[in-house]
C-alpha cells in the first residue's frame, strides 16, 4: 500500500528541536523518515530515504544549512527543502530562497506556521 | 519581577518570610491573566487576533500591547485600558500581603520607600518597577551600556519563553568566571559577543525544562541542548537589532559544558537572574569573544 502522508527529513544540530519538530509534524499526520544533527549525515539520509521535504536548520556544526542545500540541489535540483532560522538571519534567508529553498521558518517552532509552510512547500 | 524584587529585599531586612513570599508568589500567579486574555474577553480582539499576536510575539523582541498597536488591532488607550484591567503587580502584591496579615498597606509603603533609598531609584524607575516595565527595569539594574541591549533582549526573551517568575540583580564587569553548566553561542562578523547562560548545580533545569516541555533528571547534555535553544533565539533576535544598525553578524553553533568550566576573556558581563527561583548567570561579552578552561 503507498501512503499518502508527507515524508519529512529533519536536520538540525539540537536535539530538543528535532523532538519538538518531530512532535508536531508527526500530530500533524505527516511522516518522519529520519533526523540528522549536521548537513553531512543530512546529505546520505536525503539519497537513501528520498524524502518529500527536508527541514534544514542553518546554524549546524560540521557542514552548515546554507552548504547543505548547495550540495542538496546538486544531487537533486527539485528537493523541496525547508530552512530553519533563528531570527536575524535574513542574509542567509535570503542566500538559501536563491539557491532553491522553497520556504523558510523561524524558532521558536509555532505549530499552525510549520504545518501550512510544510504544505506551501509541497505545492511549490 | 516587581514580587521577586521587593520580596527578595523583604525577606532580606526579615519584614516576611521565604514561605510567605512563596505564597504571595503563588497567588498572584493563579490571579494574573494575560493581556490577549482579557482584550478577547472585552471585546477588544478576536480570538484569532490574539492566536496571532502571540505568535509573532515568540519571534520578535516586543510587547504584546505594541505588535497589537502596530497591527492596527488596538489604540494606545485601549491597551492602557487593558493593563488597568490586568492590575498593577504592586497594588496585587499590597493586596494579597495585607489580606493575609503578612503587613501593613503603610509598612509596605515604607520598606518600599527604603528599597528606593538603598539603591537611588528615581521615581521613574520605581513606576517601572511596580508596573513589572521590563524596558525600565533592565537598564537601571544593568550598568555596562556595551551590553544593555543584548541584556533586553536577553532577558525579555527569558519572560517571553521561560517564565515570569524572574529576579535580577545588579551586573558586574569581570575576566574571569567559574561555573558549574554552561550553554552559550558566539556570533561574528561585524561585533564579536559571546551570550551565554550559566549555572551552577542543576539551577539551569528551570531553563532547560520549560523550555523543552520535559522534565530532565540532570544538567546533562539534553538538558543544555534545550538551554542553547533559547539561547540561540536571544542570539538571533540581539542579531536582528544589531542588523538594524546596519551591523551584519553570523551566528556560530552554541557550545555546552556540562562540567566545572572557567570563562575567560576580555572584560565581560555577568547578570545574576533567578528563573524560576534558581540562580542563574547570563553573561554577555560585547567586542571580543568569551574563551573557556582548555581553549
Amino acid at each position: 500500500m503507498v501512503s499518502n502522508m508527507i515524508r519529512i527529513l529533519i536536520v538540525d544540530d539540537s536535539k530538543t528541536s528535532r523532538k519538538m519538530l518531530r512532535g508536531i509534524l508527526e500530530d500533524a499526520g505527516m511522516e518522519v523518515v529520519g533526523e540528522a544533527a549536521n548537513g553531512q549525515e543530512a546529505l546520505k539520509l536525503f539519497t537513501s530515504l528520498k524524502p518529500d521535504i527536508v527541514t534544514l536548520d542553518i546554524t549546524m556544526p560540521v557542514m552548515d544549512g546554507i552548504n547543505a542545500l548547495k550540495k542538496l540541489m546538486e544531487v537533486d535540483r527539485t528537493a523541496r527543502v525547508v530552512m530553519v532560522t533563528a531570527a536575524g538571519q535574513k542574509g542567509n534567508v535570503v542566500e538559501a530562497l536563491k539557491i532553491g529553498a522553497k520556504e523558510f521558518v523561524a524558532k521558536p517552532y509555532e505549530v499552525d506556521l510549520i504545518i501550512d509552510v510544510i504544505k506551501k512547500a509541497m505545492d511549490k | 519581577m516587581f514580587i521577586n524584587l521587593f520580596g527578595k529585599y523583604l525577606i532580606s531586612k526579615n519584614i516576611i518570610t521565604s514561605e510567605q513570599l512563596q505564597s504571595i508568589r503563588k497567588e498572584q500567579s493563579r490571579t494574573r491573566v494575560k493581556l490577549g486574555l482579557i482584550a478577547v474577553a472585552e471585546k477588544l480582539l478576536t480570538e484569532k487576533q490574539a492566536e496571532e499576536i502571540n505568535r509573532k510575539q515568540a519571534l520578535m523582541d516586543k510587547r504584546f500591547g505594541d505588535i497589537a498597536i502596530e497591527q492596527g488591532f488596538l489604540t494606545l488607550e485601549q491597551v492602557s485600558h487593558l493593563l488597568d484591567l490586568q492590575g498593577n503587580p504592586y497594588l496585587q502584591f499590597g493586596q494579597i500581603a495585607t489580606e493575609r496579615g503578612y503587613m501593613t498597606f503603610a509598612q509596605i509603603e515604607d520598606a518600599l520607600q527604603q528599597y528606593q533609598n538603598e539603591h537611588h531609584f528615581s521615581e521613574e524607575i520605581m513606576t517601572g518597577i511596580k508596573n513589572d516595565d521590563l524596558d525600565v527595569i533592565i537598564p537601571a539594574f544593568v550598568h555596562e551600556d556595551t551590553i544593555k541591549e543584548a541584556a533586553g533582549v536577553a532577558i525579555r526573551t527569558l519572560n517571553r519563553l521561560i517564565s515570569t517568575d524572574l529576579w535580577m540583580g545588579d551586573s558586574y564587569m569581570t575576566k574571569l568566571l567559574t561555573c558549574d553548566r554552561l550553554a552559550c553561542q558566539d556570533m561574528e562578523g561585524d561585533l564579536e559577543t559571546t551570550i551565554g547562560l550559566a549555572g551552577m548545580g542543576d539551577s539551569l533545569l528551570s531553563v532547560a525544562d520549560a523550555y523543552a516541555g520535559e522534565s530532565f533528571q540532570t544538567v546533562d547534555m539534553d538538558a543544555l541542548d534545550s538551554v542553547g535553544e533559547v539561547v540561540n533565539i536571544m542570539d538571533g533576535l540581539y542579531a536582528t537589532a544589531l542588523s538594524e544598525q546596519g551591523k551584519e553578524i553570523e551566528l556560530l553553533p552554541p557550545s555546552y559544558f556540562d562540567e566545572e568550566t572557567t570563562l575567560r576573556g576580555e572584560e565581560f558581563g555577568v547578570i545574576p537572574l533567578e528563573i524560576r527561583q534558581k540562580p542563574v548567570m547570563l553573561v554577555i561579552s560585547y567586542g571580543s569573544k568569551i574563551y573557556f578552561c582548555g581553549e
